[in-house]
């Protein structure tokens, strides 16, 4: 019995966040055009020790799910990814034409110079509060 | 999650292309002999205006067709267009029009359309119709679209995502790739003469 404690403590008293968490860089944004009520936020992510991207909210729209642009022999689709692997130590982007958190009913137009915030859940980590620059509707990649 | 939708895009998709491809004569993107690509069209612009395929007669033409609502692909096309029209010699800026088509109706208004397209730049005119005014250019361009459910009861639309290029008397010149990057699609048109 103490033999099996033994292994079973550890594993107990482990905190539920100890694994270094989630990274999130170059979040951006591009503005939305007059009437446009749906928007998408671009980033990178990175967990060091492996996790799963479970859950997107954000306070700016009625409805933030993940999306992958699907681009083959012409035709545009999107596809719902209800979640997001994150294999340990691999940086995972988010950019145009591809992967992309979808921002539906957006309570106000993305506007240049702003912020549009969205919350992450992970399986493992810690939710991550993210900040994404609005850049300009022209714009193609993160602010350098 | 593929979709059955997304695989009967996917292959519908590919028909287009392989049309194009003949019509066009791809890759070189040479001017086609036999344009079966266009058409006639009657459509409506921001300010409620008729717009036909002879508005634009002297103009160069950029048609994409695509939908307000569109987060990703149409935004991140139409905004490599007006960086690629930002490396024109402004001569030929004044020669050229683009012309955004809808294919959702039902939610792009004249209006809607209209205001969206102009914020890509001066050259970008947002056009709509009913269902059955759009029919016939959807056709006429071998246009794929298709409603596809989201979560939440909202829906998406997909669709073909290409750029078509008609020359000043209106004829179909060629297609660019929207995975282009704007110097490219700016090279592109020189080398086709607009």
């Amino acid at each position: 019995m103490r033999k099996l404690a033994k292994y079973l403590l550890p594993l107990v008293t482990l905190p539920a966040f100890a694994q270094t968490p989630v990274s999130v860089h170059d979040a951006w944004a591009r503005a939305t055009a007059p009437g446009q009520t749906t928007g998408a936020v671009y980033m990178s992510l990175t967990s060091p020790a492996g996790d799963t991207l479970t859950g997107i909210s954000s306070p700016d729209a009625g409805a933030a799910m993940l999306h992958k642009t699907t681009q083959m022999n012409g035709m545009s689709g999107m596809t719902d990814m209800d979640t997001l692997p994150l294999p340990a130590g691999t940086k995972i982007t988010l950019a145009p034409q591809g992967m992309h958190v979808m921002l539906m009913d957006l309570k106000h137009p993305l506007v240049a110079g702003q912020n549009v915030e969205v919350d992450l859940t992970f399986a493992k980590s810690p939710g991550i509060h993210v900040k994404a620059p609005v850049q300009p509707i022209s714009a193609a990649a993160p602010p350098a | 999650m593929a979709t059955r939708q997304g695989i009967v895009a996917i292959v519908a998709g590919a028909i287009v292309l392989a049309g194009l491809a003949l019509a066009a004569g791809l890759p070189h993107l040479t001017h086609a002999a036999a344009p079966a690509i266009g058409g006639p069209f009657t459509l409506v612009d921001g300010d409620g205006n008729t717009v036909t395929e002879k508005t634009f007669a002297g103009k160069w033409r950029l048609m994409y067709f695509g939908y307000t609502h569109c987060p990703d692909a149409c935004p991140t096309t139409l905004s490599d267009i007006g960086a690629a029209l930002d490396k024109l010699p402004a001569a030929a800026r004044q020669k050229l029009v683009v012309l955004f088509v809808t294919v959702d109706p039902q939610r792009d208004t004249p209006k809607v359309i209209g205001d969206y397209a102009k914020a890509f730049g001066p050259e970008f005119i947002g056009l709509t119709g009913t269902p059955a005014a759009l029919a016939p250019v959807e056709q006429g361009f071998r246009v794929y679209a298709q409603r596809h459910e989201l979560k939440g009861g909202d829906y998406a639309m997909d669709h073909s995502s290409i750029i078509y290029v008609m020359g000043p008397d209106g004829n179909f010149i060629g297609v660019l790739d929207d995975t282009m990057k704007p110097a490219d699609i700016a090279g592109r048109l020189e080398q086709l003469g607009a």
